[in-house]
């Protein structure tokens, strides 16, 4: 939520800059949907007008980001959640 | 084990480039009690306090390189606590200013950050993770790059990058470590 219904807000170029896009700008209540990568799990802010399809995992059946998206197409990719990246990583950090 | 809240009111956040460290007292920055701690950061609420239009171009990002000479303890009328009367006193170290050199801002490509700028002039930003959604720190380390990622310190700067300018604002950070 980026409310600038007190303030004089963003320009659109200011907008553009910040990362949210043109439709940010303005004197105005922002709301945007944002999702988590399953993979790395970033947060992204959805693009509301974006036409190109978006990536998705059909092994975890989850959204992910562009960045991973490429990633899961290399040949030598190995399907890993970041849920599952997080169990490593505390399993690695238990273990003496 | 509960829900705790991080604010600070009418710090002065100028910029600072990713992969720098900031000014003391310019940022909040955030370190997980242990090495297996693991902490879900819930929401992020800014809200500016500038008296003239200025761009805050604020985001909260892993930290590459820790800080030295141990944190400062928080001075009114910044504070930390839980949202639980009587809670179990799990605290993260968070801290705006630390003893010789602040902690840096990671610049890493694979760095997981959470854009939160705004018109610090009566503007607010608010985010809050959906449930499964929060962005979770594990451990007490800096950022590693690599697979998988890993990071157990974050930081809420006013970054350059992004027409960031200095400015204040009134914040609050809500958490849990479990």
């Amino acid at each position: 939520m980026l409310d600038h219904r007190a303030s004089p807000g963003l320009t659109p170029e200011e907008s553009v800059s910040l990362g949210y896009g043109v439709s940010a700008s303005g004197e105005k209540l922002y709301e945007a949907k944002t999702n988590h990568c399953s993979h790395c799990g970033t947060v992204v802010i959805m693009n509301p007008q974006r036409t190109r399809e978006r990536s998705f995992c059909q092994a975890c059946s989850k959204y992910i980001c562009d960045n991973c998206g490429v990633s899961m197409k290399l040949p030598d990719y190995v399907h890993k959640t970041y849920t599952q990246q997080q169990e490593e990583d505390l399993f690695l950090l238990s273990t003496p | 084990m509960a829900k705790r809240t991080f604010a600070t009111s009418g710090l002065t956040f100028g910029t600072v480039n990713l992969g720098s460290a900031p000014v003391t007292s310019q940022y909040m920055a955030m370190v997980g009690s242990s090495t297996t701690q693991v902490t879900d950061i819930n929401e992020i609420l800014i809200s500016g306090t500038a008296s003239a239009s200025t761009i805050g171009a604020f985001t909260w990002a892993p930290i590459s390189v820790a800080q030295t000479g141990g944190a400062s303890a928080l001075a009114s009328p910044n504070s930390d606590g839980p949202m639980q009367s009587n809670a179990t006193p799990v605290a993260n170290s968070v801290f705006v200013a630390a003893v010789t050199t602040q902690p840096t801002v990671s610049a890493g490509i694979t760095a997981s950050r959470i854009n939160l700028g705004l018109n610090t002039f009566g503007g607010i930003i608010r985010w809050n993770a959906a449930p499964t959604q929060q962005y979770t720190l594990i451990g007490n380390a800096v950022f590693a790059a690599g697979t998988p990622v890993t990071f157990g310190q974050a930081i809420l700067v006013n970054m350059t990058q992004g027409t960031g300018a200095s400015t204040t604002a009134n914040v609050h950070i809500i958490y849990e470590p479990y």
